[in-house]
């Protein structure tokens, strides 16, 4: 082949020029190889064994107890680290873990949280240990704050419904009729929903349809929504467990790990995610004066790395924060994914982060959201 | 030995100077040492609530400062005062209902021929086994109006449309928390009943009064501040409750002081001012009820008094109204006990909430999770752990505190009488904030040790009452017969006062540790890695959607107080059914 039969290429090209581009071609193949090698490369041996020295680790989290602890019990099985699990709701716990924190109770080694705000402001006070984990490297640019947090998942959120308590009229009406179909009159006194004010996953949810994309659905969607009179959560877990129950036929809010756990323990329950679909991040941050500040990194690199994130596949049905983890339920269409009416998320609503409107530290929303459900 | 009327009058003379050598004795370090504290334990923790709500946030918050807006919000606007009118009528019903119930109970039992009477003490006492909570998570799945399982129960087998009850409204709430409430009146009044003189009943009726005149005329009136008493001992415990209403429906089924207290500390914003000056405002409605508690107490317990002599009392036959007397017994029990009890077991059994008992996944999954989790294995060790330390820590505070009152009657008596009744009016859910920042910068903190402190403050008003009782109702002389024979202050003491006392104090020791087990307001907020105890992990449970976890938390809780009740009823010979 000659340089002319090369479309794109100039005549005046060297044999110099050639080569370089071969190797910048090389080295680009190379990338996606060796991407995931540096993931994997591991903690740093020093660290492991300062961090098996200090034998355990506090992490405070929000996710429910027995996936956590199994989760946890994966890296306590892999390096021999147990760890002490409180949880506790978003919002509490950090307040809990940052009047400890200032009065020099240090208890949290890692702490879990769904409001990055809230993370942030407390590294900006100093209470946030900076460590950069090797397997961080992996994660999403959008899903990490360099050095402070990094995502162990990704929650979307939409809307499900018990199966036995609607119509499959009402079913279809629901798969085609996106967010709009919960505002139907056909609700009231059938649909339930959380408040803003219980965490970062629900505050995430409000915050698209009244920060985010308030011209697309703003005040006058949540008072149709009002107008049916829904049952208010403080925790949107137990409405999960009321649906399930067929205590109500119709909730929002339905993340994906949570409908999945009930789906598969026989639940008559659907959901689907109509475009855009709130998510939400959860994230954890190790504490600046973590009292066994080597495990905290260790986990910290751990829950960061494929392995650690990979193990929350086999617990809950979330999206994963690194390109290289995958749910393998997925890839076999098991589970859910097998089901006709299940589909993926197709439109992430994410970019929210960095919003005036959601890093605003008052959270304006749950006042107007108050307001408008009269609370 | 029987319990008797006549009021005690302690000999004079030697009877006197014996006391005044005891209280010479006594001197000012008991006084002084009880003092500081019961000023630690109790008065500490309510100071710094009322200087809390005070504030723009917490103490720790480096933008906090002097503000009296919370005060300012929760005593003059309307959503707070509408909803301290809604609290207060509704622990009046609570109160009024339990104490109706109670009274028809006691009275059943005490003054009846009614058939297995020692079972159905047992059994009317039985709810207290169980967490007020647990409860109400058992009659949300009961009788929720779509999914609860008697409305679908009656909806498949009978046809009826709507619900035949409904929990989840302002009616449910009040009825169950009544229901929850009957052991105490029960045990006030019935104690009133057993300790009371049936000689005058007698004599009414051999002057020809029937059943329900001499009722009327001479039972009621003896044990009318028995019942008064009883009356406002649930008013202020249901002024402070957060559980009953929390879980059937927060604050959409009715405005309820103490869950907008958990509501402020657990929703954004955290606004703990607030929640503080809601705890002021429920301090001083359940000051009040203390004050009308107390003084009905003192004037139903002055009657009594042990000595040698024994009366039998007559019993009314029901003859014909003995079955329906049994149903009125066993519908309590069905409603407090068996359903609740079967629906636990019913959920934890299940591999999700299902309205429908046909359609259910049946499953030992849950079971195998959650006996097998490391967590639970760690909060059952700590509930045995503050079962047993805080009531006997409780108990012998509450002796030492009695004894200093009642027998060497040092100096600032009053004071401990009344600081040592204190904590009653403190809800539990303030009171653990207020134990938060007593003890946040103290080795205490994180450890079971604050939850011991937490737990002998908050009881220490029943564990001191029940054996201020029975110190009470001593006939003084037998001790002063012991002084006259020469026997020491501690000899007395030891095989003459705490002798005679001992049923009241293993009947406190057993409440406090009911209590102790089943308490979950002070708890969650002190709850840390090393100290979770089981109502702490059936509350986060909850908050998880996971139920079936849930109840069988509560169900392993259940199983200790019965270890516990058994115990007490089996081998020390606990009568909790005339403990009050």
């Amino acid at each position: 082949m000659t340089m002319k039969a090369i479309p794109g290429f100039d005549r005046g090209i060297s044999r110099r020029h050639l080569l370089q581009l071969g190797a910048l071609g090389a080295a680009a193949t190379l990338i996606p190889a060796v991407k995931p090698a540096l993931s994997q490369t591991g903690p740093d041996a020093d660290l492991v064994a300062a961090a098996k020295a200090e034998g355990t680790l506090t992490y405070y989290h929000t996710t429910a107890i027995d996936i956590t602890g199994t989760w946890t019990s994966a890296f306590t099985k892999k390096y021999g680290i147990t760890t002490q699990n409180v949880r506790g709701p978003s919002y509490p716990l950090f307040d809990r873990w940052l009047t400890e924190e200032r009065v020099g109770q240090h208890m949290a080694d890692v702490i879990q949280i769904t409001d990055t705000v809230l993370i942030e402001s407390a590294h900006d006070e100093g209470l946030i240990g900076e460590y950069t984990p090797p397997s961080g490297a992996g994660i999403k640019p959008s899903m990490k704050k360099e050095g402070i947090w990094y995502t162990i998942f990704v929650n979307a959120m939409g809307i499900a419904w018990n199966s036995q308590k609607v119509t499959p009229e009402e079913d279809k009406f629901i798969r085609e009729g996106g967010w709009e179909a919960l505002t139907d009159p056909r609700w009231a006194g059938r649909y339930a929903s959380s408040t803003p004010a219980s965490g970062g996953s629900s505050y995430s949810f409000v915050y698209m349809f009244l920060g985010g994309k308030r011209d697309q659905f703003g005040p006058t969607y949540q008072k149709k929504l009002a107008a049916l009179k829904p049952q208010i959560y403080e925790s949107k877990s137990p409405m999960y467990d009321r649906l399930g129950a067929g205590e109500h036929a119709i909730v929002d809010q339905a993340s994906q790990s949570d409908m999945g756990n009930l789906y598969l323990k026989g639940a008559p329950i659907r959901w689907i995610f109509p475009s855009p679909t709130p998510a939400n991040l959860t994230v954890q941050a190790i504490s600046a004066h973590a009292p066994h500040s080597n495990a905290a990194k260790l986990f910290q690199e751990w829950a960061a790395s494929a392995e650690g994130q990979a193990e929350w596949f086999k617990l809950s049905g979330v999206s994963s924060a690194r390109d290289d983890t995958v749910d393998p339920r997925k890839a076999s269409k098991a589970d859910w994914y097998k089901e006709d009416w299940y589909a993926d998320p197709a439109d992430l609503y994410l970019d929210y982060l960095n919003d005036p409107g959601y890093v605003d530290p008052a959270k304006p929303i749950i006042a107007e959201w108050n307001q408008i459900y009269g609370r | 030995m029987s319990i008797s009327q006549a009021p005690a009058q302690t000999v004079a003379g030697i009877g006197h100077r014996t006391v005044r050598r005891r209280r010479r004795r006594g001197g000012l370090a008991l006084p002084i040492c009880l003092g500081l504290l019961l000023t630690i334990l109790v008065l500490l923790p309510i100071v710094l609530m009322f200087l809390g709500a005070a504030r723009t946030g917490t103490f720790v918050d480096p933008r906090s400062q002097f503000s009296l807006r919370s005060f300012e919000a929760v005593y003059t606007t309307l959503p707070f005062l509408r909803t301290l009118a809604v609290t207060v009528g509704a622990s009046l019903l609570v109160s009024l209902i339990a104490c109706v119930a109670g009274i028809a109970l006691a009275w059943l039992l005490a003054r009846t021929d009614i058939r297995m009477r020692s079972f159905m003490e047992q059994c009317v006492i039985a709810p207290l086994y169980l967490s007020p909570f647990v409860g109400a998570l058992a009659w949300l799945i009961l009788a929720s109006p779509n999914a609860g399982l008697l409305n679908v129960m009656a909806r498949n087998v009978f046809g009826i449309e709507g619900s035949i009850v409904n929990v989840v409204t302002a009616t449910g709430v009040i009825l169950i928390m009544a229901l929850y409430n009957v052991p105490y009146a029960y045990m006030t009044v019935s104690s009133a009943l057993k300790g009371m003189d049936p000689s005058m009943e007698e004599a009414s009726y051999l002057n020809g009064a029937g059943t329900f005149a001499t009722a009327w005329k001479i039972t009621f009136p003896i044990v009318r501040p028995a019942i008064i008493s009883a009356f406002f001992f649930v008013f202020v415990l249901t002024c402070g409750t957060f559980s009953i209403p929390a879980a059937l429906g927060g604050t959409q089924a009715m405005p309820f002081l103490a869950v907008d207290i958990y509501r402020a500390v657990a929703t954004f914003p955290l606004d703990y001012p607030r929640a503080a000056a809601i705890g002021t405002l429920l301090f001083w409605i359940s000051l009040l009820g203390v004050a009308c508690y107390r003084y009905a107490s003192r004037v139903a317990t002055r009657f009594v008094t042990v000595t040698a002599r024994g009366y039998r009392t007559r019993l009314v036959r029901l003859r014909g109204f003995q079955i329906p007397a049994l149903a009125f017994i066993l519908v309590y029990v069905l409603l407090a006990i068996v359903l609740p009890y079967l629906a636990l077991l019913y959920v934890a059994f299940t591999s999700f909430t299902s309205s429908s008992i046909l359609d259910a996944n049946f499953t030992l999954a849950n079971f195998k999770a959650v006996l097998g989790s490391v967590a639970v294995q760690q909060s059952i060790w700590n509930t045995l752990l503050v079962g047993l330390l805080s009531p006997t820590l409780c108990v012998a505070l509450g002796i030492a505190i009695a004894y200093a009152v009642r027998r060497l009657r040092v100096s600032g008596s009053g004071f401990l009488d009344y600081v040592a009744m204190f904590p009653i009016a403190v809800p539990g859910i303030v009171f653990g904030t207020g134990i938060f920042w007593t003890y946040l910068m103290t080795p205490a903190y994180g450890t079971i040790w604050i939850l011991v402190i937490a737990f002998v403050a908050s009881y220490i008003p029943f564990a001191y009452r029940m054996i201020d009782t029975s110190m009470i109702q001593i006939d003084k002389s037998l001790e002063e017969a012991s002084a006259v024979c020469g026997g020491s202050h501690w000899h007395t003491a030891r095989k003459i006062t705490f002798v005679l006392i001992k049923p009241g104090v293993l009947s406190a020791w057993i409440l406090v540790f009911i209590f102790s087990i089943r308490e979950i307001s002070a708890a969650i907020l002190l709850a840390s890695p090393s100290n979770k105890v089981l109502s702490v992990m059936s509350w986060d449970y909850l908050e998880f959607g996971n139920v079936q976890n849930a109840t069988i938390i509560g169900l392993l809780q259940t199983a200790i107080l019965g270890l516990g009740i058994f115990v007490g009823r089996f081998v020390l010979r606990v009568k909790l059914s005339q403990a009050a």
